[in-house]
């Protein structure tokens, strides 16, 4: 629960530093989610920055997906194809390469061992906390 | 594509939306650039397909909302020249544009925007209505 400014003693952590971790962790992340999303076959540009911005927090702004699809285009982690559409001109499609199906494997390892860590460290502490309030 | 077209404060609004990418995209390489506002214009022209059905003054309204979820162009190409998705550096912001440029490596130093765009050739690719593109 956010604390009141002023409310007391307890040390919380301001919702702006709070921001800003999440900020970092989307930072880290968000190519590796593009790639996720791209492991289940290739996806037209526009889909694919809708359903990332389905994600809570993870798109403040879908145009920035853009450069980020180039940067991995560049670094070899997905491609392009044009395919006709019914719908009107051509679109462009993403899809995982080789060497971006083996990023998003080691990436996943890291993360999940990761992720576990932290969770030990967290979870329990957050039980003990709502048990000593309580 | 289901959008009508034959608004003209939707379609400036969008016009107006995708000069100020182009203008501040000046630095990238002039290929890249050409890409970034094509893969951006695309993506309106879906994204509009995508709103709910409007007339009048809710086409322009339709046009802002997705504006709105693109993000400042600004932002775009900030994330163009950085890596990933990353908030304004200070120190990126505090430098001269001119000086940014020459100090990243891989993009053709252009200290300065060519003659064409300052005498307004490059409004060409946006001078047609919005319907020419979808």
């Amino acid at each position: 629960m956010p604390s009141r400014v002023g409310a007391g003693t307890m040390r919380d952590m301001e919702p702006g530093e709070a921001r800003n971790v999440l900020t970092q962790l989307r930072r880290g992340t968000i190519e590796y989610c593009v790639l996720a999303v791209l492991a289940g076959g290739s996806e037209y540009a526009f889909e694919l920055v809708r359903r990332l911005s389905a994600v809570d927090g993870l798109v403040t702004s879908e145009g920035t997906i853009y450069p980020l699809l180039a940067r991995l285009r560049r670094d070899g982690l997905v491609t392009t194809t044009w395919q006709e559409s019914e719908a009107g001109p051509p679109r462009k499609y993403y899809r995982l390469t080789a060497a971006g199906r083996r990023s998003l494997a080691a990436f996943t390892d890291e993360w999940t061992r990761f992720r576990d860590a932290v969770d030990d460290l967290l979870v329990p502490a957050r039980r003990s906390g709502t048990e000593h309030r309580g | 594509m289901t959008h009508v077209d034959a608004d003209p404060a939707a379609d400036a609004v969008l016009r107006e939306y995708l000069h100020r990418l182009h203008a501040a995209a000046w630095a990238l390489d002039p290929a890249r650039r050409d890409e970034l506002v094509d893969e951006v214009r695309e993506h309106i022209d879906a994204a509009l397909a995508d709103e709910p059905s409007t007339t009048g003054q809710g086409h322009e309204v339709a046009a802002r909302n997705v504006l709105e979820r693109l993000g400042p162009p600004e932002d775009i190409v900030r994330a163009e020249t950085e890596d990933g998705l990353a908030p304004p550096r200070v120190v990126d912001a505090a430098v001269p544009a001119a000086n940014v440029v020459q100090s990243r490596p891989g993009v053709p130093s252009r200290s300065r925007p060519s003659r064409r765009w300052r005498s307004g050739a490059c409004c060409c690719p946006f001078s047609a209505p919005w319907s020419a593109s979808s």
